[in-house]
């Protein structure tokens, strides 16, 4: 292999993968990039989690492929000026020259690298990127992390098809909370599909899709899902097992309905906070007609207590809830207003957006 | 290197191909088996087989598909760099070459529960590239209580296309609830004819004699039997059983590792004692060239004593690596010994 490439596009090309290159050390590769020259090159990164893919625009000299390690060349690129020669030599070593400097690092084999599987003639659906992106954005605060129970520590892509469009739901949960949107795609699915994405594999996907726009075409597979971004290929291994059944969790006919604004909700929930307890987070809403009081008691500190208008004609009401739930909710929901749903103090309370998707977030309430 | 390479295990072969062959790999097993008679090779190459992408005659590994040439580097582990190396704090020995398959080795002779959290997340996702993921568990009975205890939800029910496999010659210090999570695939090792005739296949230049005292000494453990040195190994700890029946002194083991094995040969010299006193031939004997100084063991002692000394020899091995003095140990084992071979006045004389 031997190729010449531009400074700036290895650069950025090395920047984008740095946050799939795994620093741990479970498999020695990971820490490695594959560098593929055919007619065209590209580079290609995983962490076993998520796998990115991107062409480069290099000279190509000769073909070839090699692991080489992401961090060093990194370094090195962003010390050196001008054009890059890249060259395979003997035993898996790259030389590395730019200008009048030259380097020696220590590849690996393609064939080590672990193999990805390639996008096969299976089901595709074409979405908005920005719908995407938004649709993430309000579900995946939701996301459990780090739990035992592995199928939480996901977002679960449940796709229900209808005639000639399909219906894409998201949920996240961590048991505590459970976050939801959902919206029809123009694009048909043959069956009912349930996919856990890791939640490492949406935050990337979130992030690489706030630079772009258009559509970008998503394509199922037995174990991995791949979202074509323009040029660029995102695949995510899915978590095996059965994502818990959200329908249940979501409280339906609720009576008590309250409306509140939703900046001075989220102001009025961070200053009464502070007196919360730490690990619990707590703060009790007294809704009365009219008006809402947020409280905090912290025996060993103090107390917070703030009075906000809300719209609610019922009987009085009080309920606690961890304060920081309340505020990730809030802060994804897009418009002016928000709607809790509420039932029993102990029962739990759904958030509503008042536009946008209708994104919905169930909470579970505390004892306070 | 594949199934077919691996000697004298054709039933625990059997059973494995017969379990890929009808599709119905249990999600958890455990590979018993004496000490060095294949069956971490043969866990590695199910492993290979379960996974391989070329093709085979029968139900096997190709041994040159990317796949099977990730996974034989497990083989190897020692040339791959692991997590946890060089850093104390992570105690973990987990190897993986090929991403949907993962050896564990114990970290100073022990399993902790943090690696078997590693391994629930990395059998929590669905397959990377192959059909499955394995996990090989080799000492597995070096998990401690906590690891144990941790383990079980996993073994009972992990993941879907999840493949547990445990390895250990010490089966029954397992717990017995992971036993009984695990389908049990026994090792066993090879008779005596067997182990001749692959020995004078595999060695050259090995006389009769030669070849039965290998063949008998080793246990029927292939792998042990062509270590190099296995003779001049027993020769020297047999001094030292000897000794020990007299005036040991203080150093006699070299070191810790010496000291340990030699606790397993007196077994080994103990059952031929028993031989010559209850039968009073020498036609069963193991050590038959050293007829003449089991003879003279045997002399002394009753075969109750002999018993009860294997015993006690036993249960001192078993609280070997919990940090004895070995100046005492010595002393107590001597002792012992001179007690149960009726060796009481030696010191006198």
């Amino acid at each position: 292999m031997k190729l010449r490439i531009e400074k700036e596009e290895l650069q950025k090309a090395l920047q984008n993968i740095q946050g799939v290159v795994d620093k741990k050390t479970t498999m020695p590769i990971l820490s490695h990039f594959m560098l593929k020259a055919d007619k065209a090159a590209f580079i290609m990164a995983t962490d076993l989690e998520i796998a990115l893919k991107g062409p480069i625009t290099a000279e190509i000299i000769e073909k070839g492929s090699l692991c080489i390690p992401a961090r060093k060349l990194f370094e090195i690129v962003k010390e050196v000026e001008g054009g890059i020669l890249l060259e395979s030599q003997e035993n898996n070593w790259l030389r590395i020259s730019a200008g009048k400097s030259t380097f020696k690092l220590m590849g690996l084999p393609e064939e080590e690298y672990p193999a990805l599987p390639e996008i096969g003639k299976t089901e595709e659906l074409n979405i908005d990127a920005g719908l995407l992106r938004n649709m993430i954005e309000k579900t995946v605060y939701a996301t459990g992390d780090s739990d035992t129970r592995y199928t939480l520590n996901g977002l679960l892509l449940h796709l229900i098809p209808a005639k000639k469009t399909t219906e894409l739901k998201l949920v996240g949960t961590d048991g505590h909370r459970l976050a939801i949107i959902s919206s029809k795609l123009a694009s048909p699915l043959s069956s009912e599909m349930k996919l856990i994405l890791p939640k490492k594999g949406a935050m990337e996907l979130k992030r690489i899709l706030e630079t772009s726009s258009g559509t970008i075409t998503v394509h199922l597979e037995k174990n991995h899902i791949f979202f074509t971004i323009g040029d660029i290929v995102l695949t995510s291994r899915l978590i095996e097992g059965n994502y818990p059944n959200y329908d249940q969790v979501i409280p339906k006919d609720n009576e008590k309905q309250v409306i509140i604004d939703k900046v001075t909700c989220l102001k009025a929930l961070r200053r009464t906070s502070i007196m919360s307890r730490e690990k619990t987070n707590a703060v009790r809403f007294d809704v009365e007609q009219g008006k809402i009081t947020l409280i905090s008691i912290n025996p060993d500190i103090g107390e917070a207590r703030e009075e906000i208008a809300a719209q609610y004609k019922g009987e009085s009401i009080s309920i606690g809830y961890n304060a920081r739930y309340l505020m990730d909710a809030i802060q994804a929901m897009d418009g002016e207003t928000i709607r809790f749903e509420i039932q029993e103090p102990l029962s739990p309370t759904l958030l509503v957006e008042a536009a946008g998707e209708g994104a919905m977030c169930v909470i579970m309430p505390m004892r306070v | 290197m594949a199934f077919k390479d691996i000697i004298g295990q054709e039933n625990a072969l059997n059973i494995l191909k017969g379990l890929i062959a009808k599709g119905r790999v249990p999600h958890a097993l455990l590979f018993a088996g004496e000490e060095g008679i294949g069956k971490k090779l043969a866990a590695i190459n199910f492993a290979k087989a379960l996974n391989c992408r070329g093709k085979v005659k029968g139900i096997d590994s190709c041994g040159a598909c990317p796949s099977c040439v990730k996974i034989n580097k497990l083989l190897k582990p020692e040339t791959l760099i692991t997590a946890g190396e060089g850093d104390d704090n992570l105690k973990e020995k987990i190897y993986m070459s090929h991403p949907d398959t993962a050896l564990i080795l114990p970290y100073k002779n022990e399993i902790r529960i943090k690696i078997i959290r590693t391994l629930e997340e990395h059998l929590s996702y669905k397959p990377f590239e192959g059909n499955y993921k394995i996990a090989i568990i080799d000492n597995s009975d070096e998990m401690n209580n906590e690891t144990s205890n941790a383990f079980l939800s996993t073994l009972e029910a992990p993941a879907a296309k999840s493949i547990i496999i445990l390895v250990s010659s010490k089966p029954g210090i397992l717990l017995p609830t992971i036993r009984s999570r695990c389908q049990q695939v026994f090792f066993s090792p090879l008779p005596l004819k067997k182990m001749e005739e692959l020995l004078r296949e595999k060695v050259k230049g090995l006389d009769d004699e030669k070849l039965f005292l290998l063949s008998a000494v080793s246990g029927g453990r292939i792998g042990y039997a062509i270590t190099e040195g296995l003779i001049e190994k027993r020769d020297s700890l047999l001094e030292k059983f000897l000794l020990m029946t007299g005036n040991p002194g203080k150093e006699i083991w070299e070191e810790r590792e010496e000291m340990e094995e030699w606790f397993e040969w007196c077994q080994l010299w103990l059952r031929d004692i028993a031989v010559l006193k209850a039968s009073g031939g020498t036609g069963l004997l193991i050590n038959r060239d050293k007829r003449e100084e089991m003879e003279g063991l045997a002399s002394g002692a009753s075969l109750k004593n002999i018993i009860e000394l294997s015993e006690g020899l036993n249960k001192i091995k078993r609280v070997l690596d919990r940090n004895l003095n070995i100046a005492i140990t010595v002393n107590h084992t001597s002792m012992l010994m001179r007690k149960m071979l009726g060796r009481q006045n030696v010191r006198d004389n």
